[in-house]
């Protein structure tokens, strides 16, 4: 597509995109379900997010002593947003929300906002198992996000662009993922590390009687598991244009490339889930400094390299 | 018009979220206090036309204060940074320091010979 500058739609739109994760949303908690009870030996799931919503919609909401609410209310509303200001630069095909020249440091800047968000949650209730989930975000957090960090260099350094339409626009011919895949990889981890999934979610784990959601109820706790599996579905739908050529694809419009490359992105973070052991934050810490961090270091190397010789 | 509401409110959110700091009696609020404060100036920054600067003033210092938030407690032991406390102390050297600081920048601000504006006609 050699016309593949981005053009910016009205916000109206905005409207589009909310319904658009919302669904990618529902597909991702569909799906966790279904294969949970697959893996119990049942069938069915399909119905889980709207059953789960309606449950949660008419649960009395819990009240702690001594909670600081404000805080509390910030966490989990935030999660719940965070996922919209995120897709808001992602270009669907050709049209984009939001066409900021710096494009990836929002991202990384929404992500960062998520820290906050999970600590705020974990501190509000005012509650032990609640504050020990926060610290433990944050201990995985400083582990993931600084190779996240260097893994999002790699496509910006390969486009001469922090624009995300100028990183898939620069992917004619050869997607990145295909000479980046370390990066790849890392930013993939990144994704589950903020969405607080799969081996990242021992801030939630049983262990610490539900960790940060230990006593969120009701609405609460609808928006908060709303926004981890927004946040989820944002983060695969940004590798669409980071690493796997934005809307490019055979017959289809590009708008189309972008949702299908998103669902199956998604589709396989979800299955992960049940693949992947729980990460304990300490042993994790090491290995996302030790192994993850110089080898997205690495790559950015290698991506100069290229970028330099090819002139 | 638009921008110069913008700028007001925000100075306003900035200088107030600041103060906060040091009015509430929680380590988490005053924390958070200060990123909302530095989340006002990063939008400045943005006012600007700056969007690196901008958006990585945000990204940072959200970052910071989430950080802060393990370094309170690891200095100052798991009780007083969880209980209501006063998030004042040394008052007289801090709000001398504080006034002279302030002075200082405001004077450099407004006395500086700020170079004429070029490029725009």
């Amino acid at each position: 597509m050699p016309e593949e500058t981005v053009v910016v739609v009205p916000a109206v739109w905005a409207v589009l995109a909310a319904f658009i994760l919302f669904g990618l949303a529902f597909f991702a908690v569909a799906l966790d379900a279904v294969l949970s009870a697959r893996a119990q030996g049942g069938s069915g799931g399909w119905s889980a997010p709207l059953s789960g919503t309606a449950r949660l919609l008419r649960q009395r909401r819990r009240k702690t002593v001594a909670a600081d609410v404000l805080l509390w209310r910030v966490g989990g509303a935030g999660m719940f947003m965070g996922a919209f200001l995120m897709v808001a630069v992602i270009p669907l095909g050709q049209w984009t929300l939001f066409d900021l020249d710096v494009g990836i440091v929002w991202f990384n800047a929404v992500d960062i906002a998520v820290w906050a968000l999970v600590w705020l949650m974990g501190w509000g209730a005012n509650s032990t198992h609640s504050l020990v989930g926060g610290y433990r975000f944050l201990a995985h957090g400083m582990a993931y996000e600084l190779p996240l960090m260097f893994a999002l260099v790699a496509p910006a350094i390969a486009a001469g662009s922090l624009a995300v339409g100028d990183i898939a626009a620069a992917q004619e011919g050869l997607w990145f993922v295909v000479w980046m895949p370390v990066a790849f990889l890392v930013f993939l981890i990144g994704v589950t590390g903020f969405s607080v999934w799969g081996p990242f979610a021992s801030a939630l784990s049983s262990d610490i009687a539900g960790g940060v959601r230990a006593e969120l109820s009701a609405v609460d706790r609808l928006v908060f598991e709303a926004g981890r599996y927004m946040f989820l579905a944002a983060g695969a739908a940004f590798s669409v244009p980071l690493f796997l050529g934005g809307g490019s694809g055979p017959w289809l419009p590009g708008w189309a490339w972008v949702l299908i490359k998103t669902v199956a992105v998604l589709a396989v973070l979800v299955w992960l889930r049940r693949k992947i052991p729980l990460a304990r934050p300490d042993r994790f810490m090491e290995i996302g400094w030790v192994i993850l961090l110089p080898a997205a270091v690495a790559q950015d190397l290698v991506v100069s390299l290229v970028v330099l010789w090819e002139g | 018009m638009f921008i110069g509401i913008t700028f007001w409110v925000l100075a306003v959110v900035a200088v107030g979220a600041g103060a906060l700091v040091f009015v509430v009696d929680s380590m988490a609020r005053a924390t958070y206090a200060l990123a909302v404060s530095f989340l006002a100036v990063g939008v400045q920054i943005l006012l600007l036309q700056q969007s690196y600067l901008g958006v990585i003033t945000i990204l940072m210092m959200v970052m910071e204060m989430a950080v802060m938030a393990v370094f309170m407690v690891m200095f100052m032991g798991m009780n007083p940074a969880l209980m209501p406390m006063d998030m004042t102390h040394g008052k007289k050297t801090a709000i001398g320091v504080s006034v002279g600081v302030f002075v200082l920048l405001a004077g450099g601000a407004l006395l500086i010979p700020w170079p004429t504006r070029r490029g725009v006609h």
